[in-house]
């Protein structure tokens, strides 16, 4: 089990302090598959990188813990994160396209294991058949930017899961994929999670993309996480008025165009406002104090087991609201 | 009358026998992946590619007997959208090409640089755009979702040929061939009770085109011996929908249900891609093991 805690990302800019990531936590399971669904594609690579205790900007602040099992890591711990990276993280995202796919996983390979080049080369060889590539010994040496993008993309896999990872980090994987290819690439990712027995955190954009392969989801909006919990609480019984404005902007097959009484979604800001981060589009903001949406941030609360929402409108209230909106049952 | 309309136009082994015509307000989508010749009709339409076969005639002109500055004065009138790059570059594109004096707009991959909010909005800015234009509308795209938003008819091409033709009904809310299929169930669908129900059409990665036969015979999930031996051809139907397909069955790949929020439903744990892909998942990727010594 994984258990993240209060994780934060901080960062200056124009020597004011804003929060690309404002107090976020979760839990997957070993053999669990998490989605987190953000807006913002900044937000979502933070995430990405203080998993492993890493930052895009050198000036980024981290802060939160890490538990996996027993152990619990300061994710602002540099030294104690970058002893893990090799074996418990796996990070599946953009890798350096000039490279040749030897150069990159070999590297990887070799972070975890004193072997021999040779061996190494061996070893890298099978987990390129792992991933599904064909021609293995032609693929070692092209450089990552030839391969197709498909192929990239499992080149990107075959580099995460090189230590047998114990958390699997899946960054923004099918975009720019062929349609039919995305069912490849999700079935890829679960047999790995399956075979290796890890647990997969798979940051996106699309909340309807992550119905594919989730178990849980996270949804945040900006910087903040909004409303979590199984695919089916969050899809199904959501509660958070933008989970829910979200979800009725949704297209589908069943109809053209978007219901025309819902005002459009607007992104979350980067910067952690004071208050909700949806005060502004909510419409359900009057029902409290407005004061109360503006000045305070809601808290991540437990609505049932496993079912958290951020939001200060009362539970009966916030389920009478989805459900003018979206139809459905009492 | 028809703004632009391709007669059997063939380019080398590249484009086979394309037919189609575009009315005034009227939008037509050419559904394919970027492996397919999508691209190669934005340019034989252009002339930046000759044609080997065939005609093209836009406004009532024969594009293939214009030449030199002719040629540039009858193209003047087809307006090329480039992908929007927000919904405000969206909004500006569209008006601008909607005040102008052109007949034909062509679209590739209109929205591929949006978000997945912003992609949604979009289809309902490039829907109104549409619908209250007289130019025609030709959509070039792999989406299955922005065909199903925004065109009248649809034609699916898969390499070189067109697999399957008709409204945007037909094809999309009653895809018969298997590639048309695959596209739909690549589409990213919400309702997670629906999922279970849904039939995912799942080909084999790309290969070589295959000699004789579909050409697809090598990744078809539904492939009968048959068809490595006869090229499949479009077949009409008597409400207009064609299909390349020796056995077109339909097959319940959109998600139609209607979200029942808050019901209470017990939910199957495992998960959803085990449960349902489970009829086609052969085992792990490769059978060797690469877990330690």
């Amino acid at each position: 089990m994984f258990e993240v805690e209060a994780l934060s990302v901080s960062r200056t800019v124009a020597n004011r302090q804003q929060r690309m990531v404002d107090d976020l936590r979760f839990k997957v399971g070993l053999g669990r598959t998490l989605a987190i669904v953000g807006d913002n594609a900044g937000v979502l690579s933070s995430i990405g990188l203080a998993l492993q205790g890493l930052t895009s900007h050198k000036d980024d602040r981290l802060a939160g813990t890490i538990k996996i099992g027993s152990t619990a890591l300061s994710i602002a711990d540099a030294e104690q994160m970058e002893l893990r990276r090799g074996g418990d993280f796996g990070f599946a995202g953009v890798v350096a396209p000039k490279k040749t796919v030897s150069d990159l996983l070999i590297d990887t390979y070799l972070i975890e294991h004193q072997v021999d080049k040779r061996i190494a080369r061996q070893k890298v060889l099978k987990i390129l058949e792992v991933v599904g590539l064909d021609n293995v010994e032609l693929v070692l040496t092209k450089q990552i930017s030839s391969l197709r993008i498909l192929d990239q993309r499992r080149v990107m896999l075959a580099n995460a899961i090189c230590n047998e990872p114990r958390l699997l980090i899946v960054e923004d994987l099918l975009s720019d994929i062929e349609p039919t290819d995305v069912l490849h690439l999700v079935e890829l990712v679960a047999s790995l999670r399956d075979r290796l027995g890890c647990a997969v955190v798979w940051l996106t954009q699309s909340l309807s993309e992550s119905v594919m392969y989730a178990d849980e989801i996270v949804l945040m909006h900006g910087a903040r996480a909004v409303e979590s919990g199984s695919r089916s609480d969050v899809l199904l019984r959501p509660e958070m008025p933008y989970t829910v404005a979200l979800l009725s902007r949704n297209p589908s097959f069943a109809h053209t165009g978007l219901p025309a009484a819902s005002s459009p979604v607007p992104p979350g800001e980067v910067p952690a406002p004071s208050g909700c981060s949806f005060v502004d589009s909510c419409g359900r903001a009057t029902l409290v104090e407005r004061g109360q949406c503006v000045a305070a941030v809601p808290v991540m609360a437990a609505s049932s087991i496993g079912h958290e929402v951020r939001c200060h409108l009362a539970p009966g209230l916030r389920v009478r609201f989805a459900r003018q909106i979206l139809g459905g049952e009492s | 009358m028809n703004v632009i309309v391709f007669d059997g136009v063939t380019v080398d082994d590249r484009l086979t026998d394309i037919y189609f015509e575009v009315a005034g307000g009227q939008c037509l989508a050419v559904l394919g992946e970027s492996s397919s010749a999508i691209a190669e009709i934005e340019s034989v339409l252009l002339r930046r590619t000759e044609i080997s076969a065939g005609e093209i005639v836009f406004d009532g002109a024969a594009l293939s007997s214009v030449h030199g500055r002719d040629l540039k004065r009858v193209l003047s009138a087809v307006e090329v959208l480039k992908s929007f790059a927000s919904l405000a570059d969206a909004r500006q594109q569209l008006e601008r090409v909607n005040a102008s004096a052109s007949k034909l707009v062509v679209m590739h991959e209109p929205l591929r640089g949006l978000g997945a909010i912003e992609t949604a909005e979009a289809y309902v800015l490039l829907r109104q755009a549409v619908t209250s234009s007289s130019k025609a509308w030709l959509l070039l795209t792999s989406n299955a979702m922005l065909v199903h938003q925004v065109a009248d008819r649809a034609q699916v091409l898969y390499l070189d040929r067109v697999v399957e033709s008709g409204t945007a009904a037909q094809v999309i809310a009653h895809a018969q061939h298997p590639y048309t299929q695959a596209l739909i169930s690549a589409v990213p669908q919400l309702d997670p009770f629906a999922q279970a129900e849904r039939t995912w059409v799942k080909l084999n990665p790309a290969s070589g085109r295959p000699e004789g036969g579909c050409a697809m015979v090598d990744r078809c999930p539904f492939k009968h011996r048959d068809c490595a031996e006869f090229v499949p051809e479009l077949i009409r139907d008597e409400a207009g929908h064609e299909v390349a397909c020796i056995y077109p069955q339909e097959r319940k790949v959109i998600v139609t249900a209607v979200r029942r929020p808050h019901a209470v439903r017990p939910m199957p744990r495992s998960s959803l891609l085990s449960a349902a892909h489970k009829p086609d998942y052969h085992g792990p990727v490769t059978g060797r093991d690469f877990v330690s010594d």
